[in-house]
Formats: structure tokens, sequence, C-alpha cells
């Protein structure tokens, strides 16, 4: 672990300038690729991927390279990673009775989703900057999440917390800040935009 | 249905490094155990088991649900600890068709279980 932090420590200092690779993290339906959609569109003028209700939309990493961003004076050059939703467990059977999917396509879509969080995993180690994301309507404190900003803290990658769906009428800020006080957490909404602007002067910070 | 919960000390566990402490773990999950383990497991070998029980999803066997309590190491004393492989806390880990949800409060620490739907009635059988 420490050797990792110290190699990563020693590309920044003395390595050729390369992007920022960008990981988009978080439980599912917290609205990462919303947010990944956002922040691609605003720069590249393209959508990074699909958004839907059904759990477990993305189910494979989906990048963006190469994407500039301006902040200020300075330039950072990324590559979003748009990552599958991390959950300790998939059931076919609920794509089945809250979606109304056939079983067939239930089973592939929970197959494609296993595969996917275990790909979001193994990416764990290769960002450069972790946006945590969190649907500020639900219950934070939860193991995902714990694991997810743990594995992050393990490895000294940089961590931003994001509240998002803040546009939602239940959504809480504090309970988040409360169960991760370590870190500070911007409120936003991907969806309609707010507080975006100062999302990219924290990841600036970080780049 | 009989609902079994067996308790792995932090002794038994220390005989078991990595992978196959996780497979010891998962092994018994999937037999439908609940599994209260003497140890908080390590943010690394937490992502291993999320890694591990999703290649071993299919139509049976749904994923887990899985709650840990610790100390944090925040304290020169509890950080010396870690280091020398001490962690005191406890970890509930069971199967998602057994445990509906495990949930967490932090102050003061608790981990709250819900039974999954029909346990009940597949117990009375």
């Amino acid at each position: 672990m420490a050797f990792l932090w110290f190699k990563r420590w020693l590309n920044k200092l003395f390595g050729k300038k390369k992007s920022v690779r960008l990981g988009f993290y978080g439980p599912p339906n917290a609205g990462k690729t919303t947010l990944a959609n956002k922040i691609s569109k605003d720069w590249t003028g393209t959508e990074i991927g699909k958004v839907s209700e059904v759990p477990h939309e993305t189910r494979v990493v989906q990048k963006k390279e190469k994407v500039i961003v301006r902040v200020g004076n300075k330039k950072i050059e990324m590559d979003l990673l748009d990552m599958p939703g991390i959950a300790t467990k998939v059931d076919f059977e609920e794509f089945v009775d809250d979606y109304k999917m056939s079983e067939e396509e239930a089973k592939q879509r929970a197959k494609e989703a296993t595969g996917g969080i275990i790909e979001a995993i193994k990416w764990l180690e290769n960002v450069d900057i972790a946006i945590v994301v969190f649907d500020a309507s639900l219950d934070p404190y939860t193991q995902t999440n714990i694991t997810i900003i743990g594995n992050f803290e393990a490895r000294k990658i940089p961590i931003i917390l994001v509240a998002n769906k803040m546009d939602l009428k239940n959504a809480n800020v504090e309970r988040i800040k409360n169960a991760f006080p370590q870190h500070d957490v911007l409120a936003i909404s991907a969806k309609d935009g707010t507080n975006i602007d100062k999302l990219y002067k924290i990841i600036a910070k970080y780049a | 249905m009989t609902l079994e919960i067996e308790f792995l000390s932090s002794n038994m566990l220390k005989e078991k490094k990595g992978y196959e402490k996780i497979s010891f773990i998962l092994y018994k999950i999937k037999n439908g155990k609940i599994l209260i383990l003497e140890e908080p497991l390590t943010m690394i070998e937490q992502s291993k088991l999320i890694e591990e029980t999703m290649i071993g999803v299919d139509n049976k066997f749904k994923g887990i649900e899985v709650a840990s309590l610790g100390e944090e190491n925040k304290s020169f004393a509890s950080k010396i600890a870690a280091l020398l492989g001490i962690r005191k806390g406890i970890t509930v880990i069971g199967p998602a068709t057994v445990i509906k949800r495990l949930r967490q409060e932090k102050e003061p620490q608790k981990i709250l279980m819900s039974a999954a739907e029909g346990i009940d009635n597949k117990k009375a059988e």
C-alpha cells in the first residue's frame, strides 16, 4: 500500500503529465452517470452513458478520455470513468418483481451487474481522484459506502464526497456529513446542475 | 428452516489469511449461516469479500449483507494495535436470502438486523 502511494507520488513529481483518472463511485442509483454526463456534456458536448431508474444500468466501466476542463487559469486533462454501482447483493427477482422484466432478461442483467461490480472494485486502486456519489435522500451510513471510502483512504487516493439529488424534498446533506465527518461534503444536483461549478474547483485542487 | 448463527473468534480467523479467509467466510455463508466475527474486516478484506461474493452470485445465492463495527484507528495506541494486527470490533455477515438488511448506527454503535421475507414461514415449516 505504502509502495503504491510512493509510486504515485514519484509519478506526480517526475512522471510525464498524463490525464487525471477521475472515477465516479457509489452505490447503484446514486446518480453517478447523471453526474458524469453533466461533466462530459459541459466540456465535450456529449454524454457518457445511459441513465435509468432501474438499478445497475451501468454494468461496465464507461469512459470518456482526454476531457479538457478549465478552472480559472488551470487546464486539466481528465479521463472520466463512470463505474458500475457497488453493491453486496444482486437479485434478479427484484428486476422481475419491481421492474417487470422477463426472467431471462433479469438474469442476464444480474449476471452483467455482478461483472460490473467486480470491474469497479478492480479499478479502485487505478483512479487518481475518486468522486463518491451519494443519493442524499437515503441513509448514507451503509457498509458499501464505508467500504468504498475506506478503500480510497487506505490507498491515499483523494476523495470528493458529493451529496447528489439535492433537488429531492427529503434530501439531507447533514446525514452524510455526520456519517463521514473526516471529509468535506459538497451538496449538488447533477440533474439541474446545482453546485457543479464548485465541484470543478474542488477537482482542480486535487488534480 | 433453522437459523444458524456461528461465532468465529479472532484467534481462529488469525490462522486464515487473505483469500483463504474470504473463501472460508463465503463457504459458510453460502450454506445459509449468519456469521459473527470477533473482529472488523479491513477495508481491503471488505472489498475482496464483495468481489468474491459477486463471483459466486447465481440464481440461488443472491449475495450478502455485511456490517462491521470497530474502533476507528485514531489514537496512537489503536494505530499501534492495528499495525500489530490487533483489531477490536465485530463483523456480522449473512446471506441476502436470510438477512434483508443490516442497518448501522454510529453513536452509539449498533447493528440492526431485519430478516428477509419468508424466514418466519420457513422456520415454521
